[in-house]
């Protein structure tokens, strides 16, 4: 029964896409340990997502993974995020004439994944503020940053607000943003928290 | 729910292999290969889905089946038909440490039982070389029939939005969204099967029917 209505509705599709809700979610994934046809439906979508061709890649902001694309990404970056943060101010034009919007990074978090620690954002040395985007955040939580032993950050270090199409930017000053590591969380009113990722500052020179 | 929940979908048919298997792990029968052989492929899908990279989801699985073998060999388990949902606790709950960085990094995965294991229990991303899917996935790409199609799943899989942000601005329903991904996934497989990469469908059934 259950195996029917995950098909028809296409439950791996939306799975990958981090779609679901939390509680579709478990039963989907207790579904998969006992359906291997459901298991090759997201390996399908899985292998889909990760390989979609560079080129419609390219309109999506992300973290620049080496110090050598740091400019070109940060071009590309800036554009990206002069877009979100304008449109969700309404402000477009104040942007393009504040003098600290350079001064600015934009990350991501889709390509954020850990590897043996944290991943690490890389910005500039004079860079002053971060801003981090982060999707596929389901409508009845929302983000949190934490400390490594799981203390909430000071309200001070960072901002937080979704935005209309359901991802939240979460806006850090560089300044409080240290080599130590910064979890991020999704909290609801019920359910357990959800890790969403773990990220470190590397400042370039 | 814990970990001693029923699947709600579990036959009881899986049910009842999945006592034998318990039985015989309890018993230290060599079947270690059994478990990953139904297991694996879901598990390792548990772990991508929050984001652990490849490596770190095999240091994962293989804590996820310690863990559950040292359970089942010492206490035993509540409800022996319900291993699939006492592994998938399990590992839920692995990745959580994970996360708070509760857990001391390692990579010291059996490499001999990773080489030796069984076509069956392998992904796709693991059974196919990276270039040939890659290949696979833009041929797809390049079939999709409409621009609107190539849209959908640039906005659900790169930009992940939302389903209702997406029907919204292309004016599509819920139920055209599906059938946009549905012909997706077939044209997907049927490039699969025709360069030969498909899996044997008997074999993965025999996988669950243990």
């Amino acid at each position: 029964m259950d195996h029917m209505r995950f098909k028809s509705n296409l439950t791996a599709a939306s799975y990958v896409a981090r779609g679901l809700d939390e509680s579709t979610q478990e039963d989907f994934e207790l579904h998969l340990m006992s359906c291997p046809e459901c298991v090759d439906d997201v390996e399908a979508w899985r292998a889909i997502e990760k390989h979609m061709p560079k080129a419609e890649r390219a309109v999506v902001a992300r973290a620049a993974p080496a110090h050598a694309s740091l400019k070109r990404w940060r071009l590309a970056a800036s554009l990206v995020g002069i877009g979100i943060v304008g449109a969700a101010s309404g402000w477009y034009w104040r942007g393009f004439a504040d003098p600290d919007l350079d001064k600015t990074e934009f990350f991501n978090t889709l390509p954020l994944t850990r590897g043996a620690y944290c991943t690490p954002l890389k910005y500039a040395a004079d860079t002053q503020r971060v801003v981090l985007r982060v999707a596929g955040v389901a409508s009845d939580r929302k983000v949190v940053a934490l400390a490594p032993q799981g203390e909430a950050l000071a309200a001070r270090s960072y901002s937080a607000r979704r935005q209309t199409d359901g991802s939240w930017l979460l806006q850090f000053a560089a300044a409080s943003l240290t080599p130590r590591a910064i979890r991020l969380e999704s909290q609801g009113t019920t359910g357990p928290s959800e890790p969403l990722g773990c990220i470190s500052a590397q400042s370039a020179p | 729910m814990n970990y001693s929940d029923p699947i709600p979908s579990d036959t009881a048919d899986r049910g009842a292999a999945s006592v034998s298997l318990v039985a015989a792990i309890a018993d230290r029968s060599e079947l270690q290969e059994e478990l990953y052989l139904k297991f694996r492929r879901p598990l390792l899908q548990v772990f991508q889905q929050r984001r652990i990279d490849r490596d770190d989801a095999q240091d994962l699985l293989q804590r996820t089946f310690l863990q559950a073998i040292k359970k089942i060999r010492s206490d035993g388990l509540d409800d022996p038909s319900n291993l699939g949902g006492y592994l998938y606790r399990t590992a839920t709950n692995l990745a959580a440490a994970y996360w708070r960085g509760e857990l001391a990094h390692q990579h010291d995965n059996d490499r001999e039982l990773m080489t030796n294991l069984r076509d069956e229990a392998l992904s796709l991303e693991e059974r196919i070389d990276h270039d040939i899917l890659a290949r696979s996935v833009r041929e797809l790409i390049e079939q999709l029939p409409a621009h609107r199609d190539r849209e959908v799943l640039e906005r659900f899989y790169l930009r992940e939005e939302p389903r209702g942000s997406i029907c919204e601005s292309l004016n599509l329903t819920n139920l055209q969204l599906n059938q946009v991904l549905w012909r997706a996934r077939q044209r997907f497989g049927e490039i699969l099967r025709k360069h030969g990469l498909s899996r044997a469908p008997s074999l993965a059934a025999q996988a669950t029917d243990g």
